[in-house]
């Protein structure tokens, strides 16, 4: 497959993974949904595209890691695995925010279904992956570690000593990457607590860093490439995104974190999704 | 005892390859020759508990068996929710060694000492918890994490220079260790406090009183069987340096309620239920909650009837 026409494939894979997350989300009445639709397109370069990792093989030693560390994008990781194979849609269904169901709002550890560890506490997923990756190597292991945070996730101290760590560990088999939809609890992380100048921080922190469209599934692939060919520092990529991205009711809109999809508000959105 | 862990993991290590020691930048004098052996299986984090514990939640996703050690409240209460979270609730293989139990760091006050862990501890899911009170248990606690898989919960403190215990036992985790037979009065003890408890059994035999002793240096699992039937007495003792909210007179209250063992009288002689920020040597702040050899006796004597 050319290149073109792979990234022609891996938008049609987010299109398609987006409306299952209006679909899922109005049935389970879940909310969250701006979250998801922020970092859906992220997750669609990773596990399509940047990632070793395989439904058919998910024991292999020298696979790649994935850690959703902003655990409330819950479904946007379920449909990922769905798609990649983890299991089936009418499984997502089932399980999803059900009664003894196995797809809680937060995702909890599941080898078979492909959820690498229980995340949902904001802040931890990065020593986590910072754990991988040491492991990885210090075994010699090719496998990476990929973390996903949240802006409003950076707030939290644990997620500066991981990083202070990493880069004293010189981890080049580490990526992290914050999906920056610039709002929070509340409104805008520039109100309530600035990370700007973001990349300025983080390059001080001794990771090599670049910002990317997170949105341009292209653009995210490509970036990653360039930044793990330095051998010396771990990957810090700034995905600049649009929270609600795809739905225009919801896109840059705080309250996209709680809304709750009524009937009327789900079908409009899915007669004029295209 | 740390001294006593730091051997046996040494040794152990260099059976077994997965084996990685974490630190929060705390061990001096103490971790060097692990270090100076295993260099690569010696991390030290720098003084970020949640961070440590993160780390090793990673490591051993990737099939490490992770030690990690601190001084016990930046290790248990700094670090509660990535214990919970990220070791207890996925089944992890991560070893937490905490230094310091009980009122060991004396006078360096509040922030060190620690007397309220084992209750909270021990609440957590799928973590075995270990109080020793002298190296042999240590020991004991120690091989039972070599052997396991998941979570375990080890609170060093202070040895006695001879051990009660005068050989390794044969031991089953969640049993207590039999140190002494008696018959007046069945005793329940665990981690420092349990070297007094020894002196106070010898001089109630100058009183007449012949006492049990069962030190449940291992709090979690419990055999409850073990415990039932350890039971030689009307009055049963507990005696712990922690809290009196959580730690073994809970645990031996609940059993006894449990199964429905009637006519018994049970005495908990534990920490108050309060702030304990008074500054001074172990054996002060020992006699200033009522835990000193003597003010137990007295306690023991009164509820047996016996005193002058």
């Amino acid at each position: 497959m050319s290149n073109s026409s792979q990234n022609n494939e891996l938008e049609k894979i987010s299109f398609f993974l987006r409306k299952k997350i209006i679909e899922i989300s109005y049935q389970a009445k879940a909310h969250h949904i701006g979250s998801e639709l922020s970092c859906i397109d992220i997750l669609v370069a990773l596990y399509f595209n940047i990632m070793n990792i395989s439904a058919i093989t998910p024991n292999d030693k020298n696979r790649d890691f994935f850690i959703l560390s902003k655990g409330h994008a819950a479904l946007a990781l379920y449909v990922t695995l769905m798609k990649k194979g983890f299991f089936s849609e009418n499984y997502l269904k089932k399980e999803f925010l059900s009664d003894g169901g196995a797809l809680g709002g937060h995702p909890d550890k599941n080898n078979q279904l492909g959820i690498e560890i229980s995340s949902g506490s904001l802040g931890h997923g990065l020593s986590i992956g910072v754990g991988i990756a040491l492991a990885n190597k210090k075994d010699g292991n090719p496998g990476k570690a990929f973390v996903l945070l949240g802006d409003g996730e950076c707030n939290e101290g644990m997620v500066w000593e991981a990083l202070l760590f990493a880069s004293h560990q010189k981890l080049n088999n580490l990526m992290a990457i914050i999906d920056y939809n610039k709002l929070q609890g509340f409104g805008s992380t520039k109100d309530i607590l600035n990370l700007d100048p973001l990349k300025e921080k983080l390059e001080s922190f001794g990771w090599n860093t670049k910002e990317v469209n997170g949105h341009d599934i292209k653009s995210i692939i490509n970036t990653s490439k360039e930044l793990f060919e330095e051998k010396s520092k771990p990957s810090l990529l700034i995905a600049n995104t649009i929270k609600g991205k795809g739905i225009r009711s919801m896109e840059n809109k705080f309250e996209s974190h709680y809304e709750v999809l009524d009937k009327k508000k789900y079908l409009d959105i899915i007669k004029n999704y295209q | 005892m740390r001294n006593t862990f730091i051997k046996k993991l040494i040794a152990q290590s260099r059976i077994n390859k997965d084996i990685y020691l974490i630190t929060s930048d705390l061990g001096f004098r103490s971790f060097e020759p692990f270090k100076k052996e295993f260099p690569d299986r010696f991390i030290n984090v720098g003084v970020s508990e949640n961070n440590m514990i993160g780390v090793s939640a990673g490591m051993a996703l990737k099939s490490k068996k992770v030690f990690v050690y601190s001084i016990l409240p930046f290790l248990i209460f700094r670090s509660l929710e990535q214990i919970r979270n990220n070791v207890c609730h996925n089944n992890l293989d991560v070893k937490l060694i905490g230094g310091g139990g009980g009122f060991s760091y004396s006078v360096q006050g509040i922030s060190h000492n620690t007397t309220e862990d084992l209750s909270i501890i021990r609440s957590l899911p799928n973590i075995n918890v270990f109080n020793p009170g002298s190296n042999i248990e240590a020991e004991l606690a120690l091989s039972s994490t070599f052997n396991t898989k998941g979570p375990s919960f080890i609170r060093l403190g202070k040895a006695p220079s001879v051990d009660y215990l005068s050989e390794k036992p044969d031991y089953n985790i969640g049993n207590g260790l039999l140190i002494k037979d008696g018959k007046d009065l069945t005793i329940f003890c665990c981690g420092n406090i349990t070297r007094v408890v020894v002196e106070i059994a010898k001089e109630l035999e100058n009183h007449k009183i012949s006492a049990k002793i069962i030190s449940l240096f291992c709090i979690k699992p419990i055999n409850k069987k073990y415990i039932i039937s350890n039971i030689s007495s009307k009055k049963i003792v507990t005696i712990e340096e922690h809290s009196e909210v959580g730690g073994i007179g809970s645990i031996i209250a609940d059993i006894l309620c449990e199964n429905n063992i009637n006519n018994f009288i049970l005495k908990k002689i534990a920490l108050k239920d309060k702030c304990h920020n008074e500054i001074g040597s172990q054996d002060f702040l020992r006699k200033l909650n009522g835990l000193e050899k003597d003010q137990i006796i007295v306690k023991i004597k009164g509820l047996l009837g016996k005193n002058d």
